[in-house]
């Protein structure tokens, strides 16, 4: 790879990387929301097909989580702390509860008791999960943190 | 990338630890350690506020001779 020339200067190379980045969330918000608007229009059969976009995202999730926590990075302004995993569980269980009130809702339209009930399931078994899975982050964050804030053994 | 002995030298002439340096700079122990072992480049602004925490000037710490290019 080194014998390929990089033909950008430091200034470039920057904008680019900010460029790379700005496309990265743009198709990583943009494919969660064709997926959602699928789902709005399909109902929930939609979802079987899918399979491969939502291994995708998946995936994508998965990579920048474990790669910032290899880097002890968290978020350039949240800080990773019980409150804030709390307040974040509970924006996304509201999100899913209104997701899910409406696509129940569409389903079984004579039922909207129903549908409030299984939104407010789906709802609050995605606040739960996401607080558990931010508080386990959180704390191999931490951990990983203090390892990387270690003086190296040969600096006395 | 070259390490940055001078840093290093400078740093321990001072007294201080890389925590010590990184808290006087304001970033995490890790960046120091990096720049230190040629890791990573920092920006001017950093470089600035190294050189102040040490104080020393930008040469003492970021000039390379010729020979080291």
């Amino acid at each position: 790879m080194s014998k390929w020339k990089n033909n950008l200067d430091e200034m470039q190379e920057q904008k680019l990387q900010r460029i790379e980045s700005g496309g990265f969330w743009i198709a990583y918000w943009g494919l969660l929301a064709v997926m959602a608007f699928h789902l709005f229009r399909g109902g929930i059969e939609a979802g079987a097909a899918m399979l491969p976009e939502w291994a995708l995202f998946m995936f994508l999730s998965v990579y920048i989580v474990v790669r910032c926590l290899r880097g002890g990075i968290w978020d350039r302004r949240l800080k990773a702390n019980f409150k804030t995993n709390l307040i974040v569980s509970l924006i996304a269980g509201g999100a899913m509860f209104l997701f899910n009130t409406i696509l129940f809702w569409k389903r079984f339209p004579d039922m909207p008791g129903g549908a409030v009930a299984g939104g407010a399931v789906a709802g609050i078994f995605t606040a739960v999960l996401c607080l558990v899975i931010l508080s386990l982050c959180a704390s191999l964050l931490k951990r990983k943190r203090r390892k990387l804030e270690e003086e190296p053994e040969d600096d006395e | 990338m070259a390490k940055n002995e001078k840093m290093k030298q400078c740093r321990k002439a001072a007294g201080m630890s890389q925590t010590d340096l990184a808290k006087a700079a304001d970033v995490t122990r890790q960046t120091i350690g990096l720049i230190e072992s040629g890791e990573f480049n920092p920006s001017v602004s950093l470089c600035i506020r190294i050189c102040k925490a040490l104080h020393v000037t930008l040469n003492d710490l970021f000039w390379e001779e010729e020979e080291n290019e």
